[in-house]
């Protein structure tokens, strides 16, 4: 398939949504298929010249940028005269009005909760968790300490304060991230450096906590590199079993910090045959299999 | 189907020595004029009396044309010509008065980057029954049929002399990427190529050499630039670096991915249109979609961490080299010529 999907930037830094594409389209490409990418502002040729420039099956979009009316129209006028599917992505909630998901062959969302149950009750929505990718997150010997990488703006929130802050103060983690000294780090070189850490700490905001669940990239990208250290989400009885989750996911953030200090220092280890278990959870959960899940949604 | 695609034989249509004019819109060394200029030296080289028309105080002297240039004029031309073969817009400025055929000659989607007169008058061009459609690319004539409405259309594709392009491999201390068109231009989007080789540095140590006719401020990200290079010393370039890296958005056929192919210098380029006639990926060469810059990297690295898939795409790519003669060109194009001439389409 030729597949057109929408950016906001050339190459992962700011959005969250990037990061996501970049494993996704990886995965599309890897499964024989022809991602294009198409940043709105900053793109040569204006849609429609570029739409009528190559045959292109299906569009794949964050159902944000359907909040604008120009978008939207060029994309139903074309959808109209050419045989072409549209999938959205719903990434940030609340969701955009109804004109949005009119547009949509359907829609693929990593949330899970009170929202999404409720849209999926007028709109054609189906869940489809994160990932990790099997190219470039992948176990390997540990040599470092704790690491925690938040590219994005989530972490300006105060919740990874509340997490974090007493560990960075005693050393117990290195953190990278706008937020911190160390700034970014590149997502091809995201899997070595977690993959040679002690353990990786993971926790989700409080506003995906409201109602709504998510896990997020790190969630997987740790777990398949290293030992992750998670705070607690519902949907994490979907992957792990109760022998996993008691060793790798902490309701209690003091709990979780514990743990931190533990792994970081040498005083806890896990079992070889654990991390078996925990990478054998991971199976079938890599973009390869959400983007094989996606396209048989499309046949 | 295009023609091109016809079982025909060449011997079986070929109908003796033709008269044929070319005509040009300019004379700059680049490939959109090098490659007409290749099949003039082709079909002359087969007895054919060929004439280039261009413009006035243009010099063609960078380029052993075998052919006799005249000067375009104001009136239209009253010589008699077999073909006529228009290059890029020439068609609406330059009428012969008896012509047996007339052709243009097609080599990219040019309409996109002009202003809205110019591209309705090139559409109407394209769509003109009047006109058989030389294309250079399956995705050329895709466009002409699907879009243009027009099913006189031969695919000619485009070729390569490996007597002059041919590997030299040398022993180097870093990789080298070559960065090849104009900065800036909005088509060749060689921005995009030069962050990725930025982004390649945090990871490899690599030499970014450019060619280019015009290349406003290099900066700190390419070490060298061939400014114009006369077209003999083209070959070396490419000799001298291990990849290719193209961003183009749209390419018709993609002339300096097939150069550096046959001196073993690797493609690694978006999916830009007609490179997909002869780039393979993973075979002679690797491709991400357009715009893909983290896919585009992604296959640098790959392509620089693994020794066996770089020997791998060097075999592929000579290989491919070799399957693209002049000749087969010429041949096309007298399929094409014959065809107007019985009347096919």
């Amino acid at each position: 398939m030729r597949i057109l999907a929408f950016t906001r930037e050339s190459y992962p830094s700011n959005y969250p949504t990037s990061y996501i594409l970049m494993h996704q389209s990886m995965a599309l490409e890897e499964l024989g298929h022809e991602v294009h990418y198409y940043q709105q502002d900053k793109h040569p040729l204006g849609l429609t010249d570029y739409l009528n420039s190559f045959s292109f099956d299906l569009i794949f979009l964050d159902l944000e940028f359907l909040r604008s009316n120009p978008l939207l129209r060029i994309l139903s006028q074309y959808r109209r005269i050419e045989p072409i599917h549209i999938v959205g992505a719903l990434y940030s909630l609340p969701a955009p009005p109804g004109p949005a998901w009119e547009v949509v062959d359907f829609t693929i969302t990593p949330w899970k909760g009170e929202t999404t149950s409720g849209l999926a009750a007028q709109f054609d929505l189906r869940y489809l968790p994160l990932a990790y990718s099997d190219r470039l997150h992948k176990r390997q010997s540990a040599s470092a300490g704790s690491i925690f990488v938040g590219n994005t703006t989530g972490n300006k929130h105060k919740e990874a304060g509340v997490y974090l802050d007493e560990l960075i103060g005693e050393r117990s983690v290195f953190c990278i991230g706008p937020e911190f000294t160390e700034k970014y780090m590149d997502p091809f070189m995201l899997g070595s450096l977690y993959a040679s850490s002690r353990c990786l700490p993971n926790f989700h905001y409080s506003w995906e906590k409201s109602g709504d669940c998510i896990l997020n990239e790190r969630f997987w990208q740790t777990a398949r590199c290293g030992i992750p250290v998670n705070d607690y989400s519902p949907l994490m009885d979907e992957v792990f079993e109760t022998g996993l989750l008691e060793h790798f996911c902490f309701a209690d953030t003091r709990i979780w910090q514990n743990r931190i200090r533990n792994l970081n220092s040498g005083a806890e280890t896990v079992h070889p045959a654990l991390i078996q278990k925990l990478d054998d959870s991971l199976k079938e959960h890599s973009y390869k299999d959400r983007m094989k899940q996606l396209l048989d949604w499309l046949r | 189907m295009y023609e091109s695609n016809r079982k025909s034989s060449i011997v079986n249509i070929y109908l003796g020595s033709m008269k044929i004019a070319y005509v040009l819109p300019m004379t700059w060394a680049c490939g959109g004029i090098s490659a007409p200029l290749s099949q003039v030296n082709a079909l002359s080289t087969r007895g054919h009396d060929i004439t280039v028309f261009a413009p006035k105080d243009g010099r063609i002297d960078w380029f052993p044309l075998a052919a006799p240039v005249q000067v375009h004029c104001e009136h239209p031309v009253e010589e008699y010509f077999d073909a006529v073969v228009y290059v890029g817009d020439t068609f609406a400025q330059h009428p012969f008065s008896s012509a047996g055929q007339k052709f243009l000659l097609l080599q990219g989607k040019d309409h996109l980057w002009t202003a809205p007169a110019k591209r309705n008058e090139l559409l109407q061009g394209y769509s003109d029954p009047q006109y058989h459609i030389l294309v250079v690319s399956g995705w050329l004539a895709d466009f002409v049929h699907g879009k243009c409405g027009n099913p006189r259309i031969s695919i000619i594709g485009n070729g390569i002399d490996i007597n002059r392009f041919f590997p030299a491999p040398a022993p180097r201390e870093k990789f080298r990427l070559l960065l090849e068109g104009n900065f800036p231009d909005r088509n060749k989007n060689v921005i995009a190529a030069i962050e990725i080789a930025g982004r390649v540095r945090q990871h490899f140590p690599v030499e970014v050499w450019a060619m280019a006719r015009r290349f406003t401020s290099a900066g700190e990200l390419v070490d060298r630039v061939f400014l114009d290079p006369p077209s003999d010393e083209i070959p070396g370039i490419y000799q001298q670096c291990d990849a290719l890296i193209k961003t183009s958005i749209l390419e018709g056929f993609g002339l300096p991915h097939l150069e550096a192919m046959a001196c073993g210098c690797i493609p690694i380029t978006y999916a830009s249109g007609g490179v997909m006639d002869f780039c393979k990926h993973g075979e002679n060469s690797l491709i991400a979609g357009v715009g893909n810059l983290p896919s585009l990297l992604g296959h640098v690295l790959h392509f620089l961490s693994d020794s066996d898939l770089r020997s791998q795409l060097k075999d592929g790519a000579l290989a491919t080299a070799k399957l693209y003669p002049w000749n087969r060109v010429a041949d096309a194009l007298e399929r094409a010529f014959a065809g107007g001439i019985e009347g096919k389409s």
